[in-house]
């Protein structure tokens, strides 16, 4: 029977201050995994504020990416190779944002399970009634070496809002 | 399994300005819509997707959009709106016969009465040639909404009519997870 898409770990933060989420011990019984994340955070000098992302709990010099963005009038474009100050970014919405609205993050991690790097597609959302909020599609390579068994959140700014929630999933045939 | 169809909306005739979904169950926690949609007005730069929320244009939202029309990347942002927005999906008359714009559009946490709505989505056509704008695009497209409602009617609407064999469908996504112990 095909499996299609099933919920593995699903996290709301029913209090304020949470800094970090973590999903460890992923089944292995999946094809890729999807993770969903609506978020907010107590930042308030930009509208939006950083998450970074951990693979295996692995160190920073295995993580490269590239990614278009947009902040407002224009379209940038950058790469980080071999990263040496950050992981992969989601972004959550600040608290300089509009009133309770929370991001609206997609990442996708196909094949999982193999030994081979991974390769990682991120896309975020932080919208607000302004003109400044940022989109971010995101393209990353992780050369780590093992099957992906743990994914990290990390608030980089100041901590997690109450209601944030994140939700990873297993896709499978 | 985690994701569930909810209902579909198709164009059958030629008199259909909306697609709408009443009802939406409140056993979800995200909806995606999956949209293959055309219209029969015609207009060199493709139309907007609307979306009404509850049957009615409560205020302040605002959309963003990060965009290319094989040219260029650009940027663009609307703000103080009256319903759900994504630009540049809807191709129509003026384009190649027979091509339908695609978008696949998320909305977390659709229930939560403690958060405004943000909706995701990533979007667009080809139309085999034409001189930009008045061909093809694509775009990552955000657009919020800052009540805090549950959200339990959509309506799709562009400019006009849509064109025959347009359809979105809509899914219901959970979140009970199979595993605990994160």
């Amino acid at each position: 029977m095909p499996r299609g898409m099933q919920a593995i770990y699903s996290t709301t933060l029913t209090t304020t201050g949470i800094t970090q989420v973590n999903f460890s011990n992923i089944p292995q019984t999946f094809t890729d995994l999807k993770v969903y994340v609506s978020a907010r955070d107590g930042r308030t000098d930009a509208e939006f504020a950083n998450i970074a992302v951990r693979l295996n709990g692995a160190g920073l010099s295995v993580y490269s990416n590239m990614n278009i963005a947009g902040t407002g009038g224009t379209a940038s474009t950058d790469t980080f190779n071999s990263q040496v100050a950050y992981y992969y970014n989601l972004y959550a919405n600040s608290a300089s944002s509009t009133a309770n609205v929370f991001s609206n993050d997609e990442m996708y991690i196909p094949n999982y399970t193999s030994y081979g790097f991974k390769q990682v597609l991120i896309d975020n959302a932080t919208e607000g009634n302004s003109g400044n909020p940022l989109l971010v599609m995101n393209a990353g390579l992780y050369r780590g070496s093992g099957p992906i068994t743990s994914i990290t959140f990390f608030a980089q700014n100041i901590a997690f809002a109450q209601n944030s929630t994140f939700t990873l999933y297993g896709i499978g045939r | 399994m985690t994701m569930h169809h909810i209902a579909s909306s198709v164009v059958t005739g030629s008199s259909t300005p909306s697609l709408d979904f009443n009802s939406i169950p409140q056993t979800f926690t995200h909806l995606q819509a999956r949209a293959s949609i055309r219209m029969q007005a015609s207009q060199g730069v493709p139309y907007d997707l609307t979306i009404t929320v509850n049957g009615a244009t409560p205020t302040q939202f605002a959309f963003h959009r990060l965009s290319s029309d094989g040219n260029s990347a650009s940027n663009a942002s609307y703000i103080n709106d009256v319903l759900f927005r994504v630009p540049l999906v809807v191709p129509n008359a003026f384009h190649t016969a027979n091509i339908f714009g695609s978008s696949i559009i998320d909305i977390l946490d659709y229930t939560n009465t403690s958060k405004g709505k943000t909706l995701r989505a990533v979007g667009g056509q080809d139309v085999n040639g034409g001189t930009q704008p008045n061909a093809g695009w694509i775009s990552l497209t955000s657009s919020m909404w800052s009540g805090t409602s549950a959200i339990t009617s959509l309506s799709f609407a562009s400019f006009g009519n849509f064109a025959i064999g347009s359809r979105i469908d809509l899914y219901g996504i959970t979140s009970n997870p199979i595993a605990t112990g994160a």
